[in-house]
């Protein structure tokens, strides 16, 4: 079997063991439409900037600096809700402007400076966070105060069509424009490469300081749109936005098969992943358990997947060269 | 359409740090042909492809493509000429498919996406030609080494090239698979390609080649037409002396009499059949050699005994005792290993001479009693005899600078691996390995070297050397095993030997030398 | 890629430009405030609450969303609201943890509704953020009582303990304790909370009446101890003639207690928390610490339960309310002098 439909297969196996359990444990409180609804909401926004951090990922590279571009452009739509009468789309616009910019300088100091990427982004995490403190809405005392964002053509954002979500919605959209990005397009190709054989990618002609920068100007892209839907559902920004989203989108794509070793994986994967995330949290709450116990399980699953990834890659290596010794070069 | 020059390189010099690699070489490569070029480790084989293919900058000299002169300053330069390198290391690339990495960065679109119909109708069409065993929609992730080469061809192929640049092509095929190779190779030269064919193995280039460059000591020894490449011939080129005439070149083993044997090897076998049911003995005061061609696996069953590597069947028996290999296991029983690559695994570059030599013997190393006993981890070091240990080292085989604390990343190569040496002559010792001990070391710091192994052995320390260096393998060694693509091939002892037998046995040849070889043992 | 350069700048600056200087704060006027009204729902909207006997019907559920179940506050107030509870085997209570983080408390929120359960008691992490939540739960016809910390919508009820006047009454406290002069520093919680900024504020604003007393640093130690003794250091190292401390809860004050004693000045600063913890209690008895403002959250818990239950009896519901009916907690001025009277069985 296809390394990649095996992994697909495991990460969909672990979700619906996950749902199955919980089912079991917690019948119908866990088993209707209305959770499952609630369930996808939850994951959207992990799902979207998994999408950006899937590619980074796929570079060999990692994002950790994901919730402190979110708070960056939460806090930066913040002020020109507060001190401006900018229309809304306006104010989103300049929002997704400041996160790709996060971003972008990320992709310059990882590609073109060529910083380590986990020492990079844990550099612009810490930054990234302290700047929202600095543009912080403070009141006549300096006291940072949370900055109500309640009008309703930007909390609308926070609501529902019918069943879907609007964050569901962009969530689908980024995971199908993800997948083809991935999947069809010639930078798509090039980001796999760059991950898996960054001397091959080189000699094939890939500009890997571009490929890199590109990338992580999209994880500040995904960032931003992450930012807006999370700020508009709480109808409010505070210095804290975005404490959860830098691990977790990281999570989500390790359990959803993409190999922090670079070259594999893809977004859909990273959407099973986020919504076993999601999942776990709901069922252990519907369990009352100790939320400390979901922490616990998270771990041990991700540990589980990675080793499943080593042993995996070391046992293709090995049949590839036993073929190669057993049946000689043939199709 | 074949037999006019397609590149031609003149009076090519290269030299790094003052020392002359290349020293006017000349190279020449027809159409259609399979150029074989050969030469000892260090020759400079690779350098003069580096400069090819742009990887360096040549001194001096020049290049013509097809008549022209050319400038070559990057890799891209050599790859629009249409010159393909299939690297040593493999440059595909596993996720992707066979398709994706033939046309990597050049994907044929459709609009902004990619059209992978064509893509794959493009790349089915070059496997036709060339009738390569692949499919354009495998996922490469699922193919042996082999076929992974083919896709490098198949690459080179897509852009057009003119002539392939094969480096060891054969190093890390099975048989079989070296046959699939063999067979498109001849496909390739019918079909006008040239190719560039860089190999140890002399009965490939036998079989392959239709004309051959050999360099020796970065000059041109010989360019031979395919009647002329005659293994005795080329040994003997490649070495440059006349065979059994110069000294070095020529020695008489003896195995001291009747010494209890130290170290027994029975059936080792690799995991991943890099070697395959390994058996012998070394005895106490012997010093044996391991010869043959790199990539022979000698590395590899050296690790398995010291237990750095598992294998994966076998028995290691050091005095009569089975060991369980393992690093900490080793030490403690007595052997000592001195690894290949001696700034990576042998020394630790920030550490000083003391902490080095240390390192390997915190079990011995006096305490202050205060913690613990000796060698428990928690166990307080003391700083004194410590001290002491690194000056003894320093005494006892005269490590320059013969200063304690002077950090070893700094010392010159000989020296470092004295260091590397010195951290086991601190301990009671049985059995010492050492890979590649001499490898980019100057010729006095060599025979020191030599001195301490010799030395060793007098004491009744076993001794594996292991080495690409024929001459240092004749000069050191009491018995000599030669590996061959993962078994051992040959023992001498007792008896006179030569490196271009050493050589021959390497490299499966077995023609004249074996029957010289025959003929004195009806002799004797 | 040039011209997307000077764009991403001119929106820094202007960010920056925005929050730097003192500008007056826009109102938006919401052309069309119930759009989304079906999330959340303005004062006097729609109910659909259903009147339950408490103690007589089949089940009662009762959940508590805390702000982040590992203080020890959280926990004096979810055990006041068990022991208020455990006399009647219909009632079950259940504790979700909100981890500090407002997102986590409305994915919760969400949840809860969803499960239809009786009431809610919830500490909001952010009033701004939680407000939606609050508000569809009260119009699905969940009571949500809050804890402390206050939502921006009207709902059932607050139960709290003084903010302002507590730091007011830390201020007149600390003053008589300074004898009207000194310097004095500010450690401060999380930054956007009603609670910790009313607090501050009305320590401020009290601390204003006192001429000789001026605050010469106020920093953040994010509620936590160990946060608080490297504030607590850098406040010593800048101001040697440092006379006081006020801290926004009891851990920075035990934090700051600890800094001064490494200083070599223990007992010498005056040194003020506010909550009440039984350690703070025990560091004031032994004179490492000067004061601080006790509520008994056992019992503010369990106020909170006995409001939730009343609530899912009566036939009324948030939406007959025009602003969130507020139940105080009396504060008791704890200092060497008072903290005695604070009984064992009371100190949580």
């Amino acid at each position: 079997m296809k390394q990649t439909t095996l992994r697909r297969l495991i990460s969909l196996g672990l979700l619906l063991a996950l749902v199955i359990l919980f089912t079991a444990l917690s019948g119908s409180r866990f088993l209707n439409a209305n959770n499952f609804i609630d369930i996808v909401r939850d994951a959207s926004v992990t799902a979207i900037i998994g999408v950006g951090v899937t590619m980074a990922i796929i570079t060999a590279g990692i994002d950790l600096s994901t919730g402190s571009i979110m708070a960056v452009v939460g806090m930066t739509m913040a002020n020109i809700y507060a001190y401006t009468l900018w229309p809304i789309p306006c104010m989103i616009l300049c929002g997704i402007i400041v996160g790709l910019g996060c971003g972008l300088i990320n992709g310059y100091i990882i590609g073109k400076l060529h910083v380590p990427e986990f020492i990079g982004t844990l550099a612009t995490m810490s930054i990234f966070r302290a700047l929202t403190y600095m543009i912080a809405i403070r009141d006549a005392n300096g006291v940072i105060q949370s900055q109500p964002m309640n009008i309703s053509s930007y909390a609308v954002l926070g609501y529902a069509v019918g069943y879907f979500y609007f964050v569901v919605i962009a969530m689908i959209v980024f995971v199908v424009c993800g997948q083809i990005f991935l999947k069809y397009t010639r930078l798509g190709t090039e980001i796999y490469a760059v991950g898996a054989n960054p001397k091959a990618a080189t000699l094939s002609g890939i500009d890997v300081a571009k490929v890199k920068m590109i990338v992580y100007t999209i994880v500040g892209f995904c960032c931003s749109v992450g930012a807006v839907f999370t700020t508009a559902r709480l109808q409010s920004a505070t210095t804290a936005v975005g404490q959860d989203f830098e691990f977790n989108p990281i999570a989500a794509a390790v359990v959803g098969g993409v190999a922090l070793s670079g070259g594999s994986g893809d977004v859909v994967g990273t959407l099973i992943g986020a919504l076993f995330m999601v999942t776990l949290e709901n069922g252990v709450r519907k369990l009352e358990m100790n939320t400390a116990y979901q922490y616990v399980i998270k771990g041990v699953i991700i540990i589980l997947v990675v080793m499943f990834d080593a042993w995996y890659k070391g046992r293709m290596d090995r049949i590839a060269r036993e073929k190669g010794a057993k049946e000689g070069v043939s199709a | 359409m074949s037999g006019e020059t397609i590149l031609e390189a003149k009076g090519i010099y290269k030299s790094f740090s003052g020392v002359p690699v290349l020293q006017d070489v000349r190279f020449e490569v027809r159409r259609g042909e399979v150029h074989a070029l050969m030469g000892e480790n260090g020759a400079g084989k690779s350098t003069l492809i580096k400069i090819i293919t742009g990887v360096y900058s040549k001194d001096d000299g020049q290049i013509y493509w097809e008549g022209q002169p050319v400038e070559i300053d990057s890799y891209q330069d050599c790859q629009k000429l249409g010159v393909a390198c299939i690297y040593q290391e493999l440059s595909v690339i596993p996720p992707l498919t066979v398709a994706q990495n033939v046309y990597l960065g050049r994907e044929p679109r459709k609009g902004k996406f990619i059209d992978y119909r064509k893509m794959n109708e493009m790349t089915q069409a070059l496997i036709d030609k060339y009738d390569f065993p692949l499919k354009p929609e495998t996922v490469v992730d699922h193919l042996g080494i082999g076929q992974r080469q083919l896709i490098e061809i198949l690459k080179g192929l897509s852009q057009n090239s003119k002539l392939l640049i094969m480096d060891e092509p054969t190093a890390s095929l099975s048989g079989k698979e070296a046959e699939s190779l063999f067979r498109i190779i001849n496909t390739l030269r019918s079909e006008g390609v040239s190719i560039i064919y860089i190999s140890h193995r002399l009965e490939e280039v036998y079989m392959l080649s239709d004309r051959l460059t050999i360099l020796r000591d970065g000059k041109n020894a010989a360019v031979l037409e395919k009647k002329d490449i005659i293994p005795a011939k080329v040994i003997e080129t490649m070495i440059g002396k006349v065979v059994d005439e110069s000294a070095g070149s020529k020695k008489q083993l003896r195995s001291a009499p009747n010494a209890e044997v130290r170290l027994d090897v029975r059936g080792l076998t690799d995991k991943s059949d890099r070697f395959r049911n390994i058996s012998f003995q070394v005895h106490r005061g012997e010093i044996l050699g391991l010869g043959g061609l790199i990539g022979a696996g000698r590395t590899e069953v050296v690790r398995a005994i010291y237990g750095v590597d598992k294998a994966a069947s076998g028995e290691v028996y050091l005095d009569g005792k089975k060991l369980d290999p393992s690093p900490k296991n080793s030490i403690r029983e007595g052997i000592g290993f001195v690894p290949e690559d001696r700034r990576g695994q042998g020394f630790i570059p920030l550490l000083s001479t003391t902490k080095n030599v240390a390192l390997t013997n915190y079990d011995i190393v006096k305490t202050n009693k205060i913690f613990g006993p000796a060698g428990d981890l928690a166990t307080a070091i003391s700083d004194s005899d410590e001290l002491a240990m690194g000056k003894r080292a320093i005494e006892s085989i005269d490590i320059r600078p013969a200063d304690p604390e002077k950090q070893v990343g700094l010392m010159s190569g000989g020296n470092a691996q004295k260091v590397v040496l010195g951290k086991w002559l601190m301990r009671d010792l049985k059995l010492l390995i050492v890979d590649e001990p001499t490898a980019g070391i100057d010729v006095g710091a060599k025979d020191e070297i030599y001195q301490i192994l010799e030395n060793l052995a007098k004491e009744g320390v076993a001794v594996i050397v292991v080495t690409s260096d024929l001459q240092e393998l004749l000069r050191v060694s009491h018995r000599i095993l030669v590996m061959r693509k993962g078994d051992i091939v040959r023992e001498f002892k007792n008896e006179v030997v030569t490196q271009s037998r050493v050589l021959s046995a390497g490299q499966g040849v077995a023609e004249e030398a074996e029957e010289i070889e025959k003929a004195e043992e009806g002799e004797t | 890629m040039k011209r997307f350069t000077t764009a991403l700048a001119a929106v820094m600056v202007l960010t920056m430009f925005l929050s730097g200087c003192q500008i007056q704060k826009t109102v938006r006027i919401d052309p069309n405030p119930n759009l989304g009204a079906s999330e959340a729902a303005a004062a006097g909207g729609v109910s659909n609450k259903v009147r339950k006997d408490p103690y007589a019907a089949e089940q009662i559920r009762i959940a508590y969303v805390a702000h982040d179940l590992g203080t020890p506050n959280n926990q004096a107030w979810l055990e006041g609201i068990q022991r208020e509870c455990a006399s009647w085997d219909n009632i079950q209570v259940s504790a979700f943890n909100g981890e500090s983080s407002a997102e986590t408390q409305v994915q919760i929120m969400g949840d809860i509704i969803n499960q239809h359960y009786d009431a809610i008691i919830l500490q909001c992490s952010d009033g701004t953020a939680l407000a939606p939540s609050v508000a569809q739960a009260e119009e699905s016809g969940i009571p949500v009582i809050t804890l402390n910390l206050d939502a921006d919508t009207v709902h059932s009820a607050l139960v709290m303990a003084v903010d302002y006047d507590a730091g007011r009454m830390a201020a007149d406290k600390m003053a008589e304790q300074l004898g009207g002069s000194g310097k004095i520093g500010i450690i401060q919680g999380v930054p956007g909370l009603h609670r910790t900024d009313n607090l501050e504020q009305g320590f401020r604003d009290t601390i204003a009446n006192y001429s000789g007393i001026e605050i010469v640093e106020a920093q953040s130690a994010s509620f936590e101890k160990e946060t608080a003794i490297t504030v607590m250091n850098s406040f010593l190292q800048s101001h040697s003639d440092l006379a006081g401390v006020f801290c926004i809860n009891d851990a920075m004050a035990e934090g700051a207690a600890l800094a001064a004693e490494s200083a070599g000045k223990g007992g010498q600063l005056v040194i003020w928390g506010a909550d009440g913890e039984k350690d703070a209690l025990a560091m004031i008895e032994s004179g490492q610490m000067s004061g601080t403002i006790y509520t008994n959250s056992w019992d503010e818990g369990s106020t909170a339960a006995k409001i939730a239950l009343l609530m899912i009896g009566s036939e009324y519901s948030y939406n007959v309310l025009t602003r969130t009916p507020q139940v105080i907690m009396e504060p008791i001025v704890a200092t060497i002098e008072t903290v005695g009277d604070i009984a064992a069985e009371d100190r949580w």
